[in-house]
């Protein structure tokens, strides 16, 4: 007789192959979801690299003048109210300086490879802190997430091939056994995933939705129209310059006139 | 500003905020504002109005920024995308950047209209073309601007002013001996001739012979108001009557009706003659939109096409010239001039002297020069402050491209 050697699954082994099918799946498109929302914000900070720098720097300009008349309007006037509005345009014109000369107006055009895109994609399915099975392990997750972003925004494909090749040869890789822990471990894991997808959408919708996105759907807007719309705001606030320190030259004026 | 391998750590909330510093968000959010009004402006034709700092006159955009510096001393709105400017004793043309538009000055220059600009060279008037050349040589004492290929233009000649009409290239179509001319209205032109009123057509042939004693001199939905030895009322482009009536005032026809003055009264005829508005009226506006102004008892409302008042009598003056422009119309309650919308409510309350606005232009552009606090800036149809008081003068905004408004009170 003829007998088959059948190795039938538990009802519990059952149910932990079909959720880590479920998360494996889930895991990719959080990875999928990852790469949109990383390409997103760096492409953002790219482009406000680019609108500090061409325009950021003129409204900097533009606050400086109007401190300058803010404080040549307190030393004419010489009143608490006029001194305390110089303090505040003065602190204004300091945070704007420093907004639009700072590292973020350092950031460059973002324009990642399908090869960099991909290894970005399998780095973040890899190193996910939401699949982490306890708190060490989120830990160490997190700080890899993080070498895999900056790698990603600083295109730079060896170094995710390197935290790949790491994550291949690493111990910390090896699962633990036992169906009932694995089970609730990878239940835990369902949870953790789906709730960062959620996030993720949240946050990309709200990021959709910021100012330097809208920015710079009206640049795209306008380019397609075949204008260059940071030019033309660029050319606005040159104009309020103008009027700003045409305002400081005759006050600074009459000042000298009435000191003689 | 944080790192940037900060900034794109993955976040534990779904907060925004950390893609930027506030200073950051701020320097967006007025880039932001910048742009929403650039686009939402640009999609309407470039306006441009002319104001005065330092003694001196420039071009503003909407936004009160200079777009060509205030340098000149005098200035005239643009047409046809060019403006004439003078600087001392010389006038020009510059574009809409404030470059000089030819290497010529002149004596006196007119507005551009259909490619051609009056300019005055010594003491005569001729025409150049958009390219600087003189293609009508300066032999005349005035000249009106090219209407359908033809300008009015008059001659001095034994101390008798007479105006004949003359085709692009200088020759005249109709020689010089009329003692008035109007602006051509419909293809026809009122010119009085040895104390008579008729129309001349573009050919310069007589549509309408010099008969009339009196017309105003214009057409308008195709009838002009005459008056001739034996009858008054309106005639059409051939001079034949089509109304004729007993009335002691007439004017020209708006919205398929025209003001008549019977018995001390003012009412509405249409256009078969017949009244529709009763005389009973002390002084009426033109029909704009529907409505019109009308005074009883000393006092201006405005009444609907049967002559009910849909805004009560309540006005002491009424902007007769621009009527409602941008839904408002500027009206004087007391001593103050104010601006009322279509339903009579104050959208801007009266506190403007007769000299603190531009009640002359009214709204153009979307917006009114005022004056507040001696100095210039604009209102827009909210009433807003959308260009802040800054400027010692300031006038109408116009479209760069448009031809010239001088004659669109008629």
């Amino acid at each position: 007789m003829k007998t088959e050697l059948e190795c039938r699954l538990t009802p519990e082994e059952e149910e932990l192959v079909a959720k880590r099918e479920e998360l494996a799946r889930l895991e990719a498109q959080l990875a999928d979801q990852e790469l949109v929302l990383a390409s997103l914000k760096a492409e953002l900070a790219a482009f406000e690299g680019l609108y500090l720098r061409r325009v950021g720097v003129l409204y900097a300009e533009l606050d400086e003048w109007n401190a300058l008349l803010a404080e040549l309007r307190a030393e004419q006037a010489g009143t608490p109210e006029a001194k305390a509005e110089a303090s505040e345009a003065r602190a204004h014109a300091e945070e704007a300086y420093s907004a639009a000369h700072g590292e973020a107006a350092e950031v460059q055009p973002f324009s990642p490879t399908a090869d960099l895109r991909k290894l970005y994609r399998d780095a973040a399915k890899r190193v996910h802190p939401d699949t982490a099975t306890d708190e060490t392990d989120r830990a160490r997750r997190e700080r890899l997430m993080k070498q895999v972003n900056a790698a990603y925004v600083a295109g730079d494909e060896d170094a995710l091939r390197r935290i790949l090749a790491d994550l291949d040869t690493s111990p910390d890789t090896v699962q633990g056994s036992g169906v009932g822990a694995d089970l609730i471990r990878v239940l835990r894991q369902l949870k953790q995933v789906r709730d960062r997808r959620t996030a993720i959408e949240r946050e990309l919708v709200a990021l959709r939705g910021s100012e330097i996105a809208l920015l710079q759907q009206d640049v795209e807007h306008a380019r397609h129209e075949n204008r260059d719309l940071l030019a033309e705001i660029a050319a606005t606030v040159r104009g309020k310059i103008g009027v700003a320190k045409r305002e400081h030259e005759t006050r600074a004026t009459g000042v000298k006139q009435r000191g003689r | 500003m944080a790192d940037k391998t900060e900034l794109l750590r993955l976040p534990k909330s779904d907060s925004t905020s950390l893609i930027l510093s506030e200073a950051g968000a701020s320097l967006i959010a007025r880039g932001r504002r910048e742009a929403s009004s650039l686009l939402l402006r640009k999609k309407e034709p470039l306006c441009l109005a002319t104001a005065k700092l330092n003694g001196k006159w420039g071009y503003i955009d909407q936004i009160g920024n200079f777009i060509v510096e205030p340098r000149f001393d005098e200035a005239f709105p643009f047409s046809s995308g060019f403006a004439a400017v003078r600087c001392g004793e010389k006038w020009t043309f510059v574009d809409k950047t404030g470059q000089r538009a030819f290497g010529t000055d002149f004596d006196g220059c007119a507005p551009f209209s259909e490619g051609l600009a009056g300019v005055k060279v010594g003491t005569k008037w001729g025409f150049i073309d958009e390219g600087g050349k003189q293609v009508v040589r300066p032999l005349f004492d005035q000249v009106k601007g090219f209407s359908g290929g033809v300008s009015g233009v008059e001659i001095l000649a034994a101390d008798r002013r007479k105006w004949g009409f003359i085709d692009t290239t200088g020759n005249f179509i109709a020689d010089a001996q009329f003692d008035q001319i109007n602006e051509f209205s419909e293809g026809l032109c009122g010119i009085e001739l040895a104390d008579r009123w008729g129309f001349i057509d573009r050919s310069g042939r007589f549509a309408v012979r010099p008969t009339l004693t009196y017309s105003f001199g214009y057409f308008s939905e195709g009838l002009a108001d005459a008056t001739d030895e034996s009858c008054s009322g309106y005639i059409d482009r051939n001079g034949d009557f089509l109304i004729t009536m007993e009335c002691e005032d007439s004017d020209i026809f708006r919205g398929g009706l025209a003001r008549v003055k019977i018995n001390g009264r003012w009412g509405f005829i249409d256009k078969t003659g017949k009244i529709v508005i009763a005389p009973r009226f002390e002084e009426t506006a033109r029909f704009n939109r529907g409505i019109a102004g009308a005074m009883l008892d000393e006092k201006w409302g405005y009444i609907d096409a049967t002559g009910k008042y849909v805004i009560d009598p309540q006005f002491d003056e009424v902007d007769s010239l621009n009527g409602f422009r941008y839904g408002l119309t500027s009206v004087k309650l007391g001593e103050k001039w104010g601006f009322i919308d279509r339903a009579g409510r104050f959208v801007i309350a009266p506190r403007f002297d007769y000299s603190e606005f531009d009640l002359i232009n009214g709204f153009r552009c979307g917006l009114i020069a005022v004056r507040i606090e001696g100095k210039w800036g604009y209102l827009d149809s909210t009433g807003s402050q959308f260009i802040s008081p800054q400027f010692e003068d300031a006038l109408a905004f116009t479209e760069t491209d448009a031809p010239s408004i001088s004659d669109d009170w008629i």
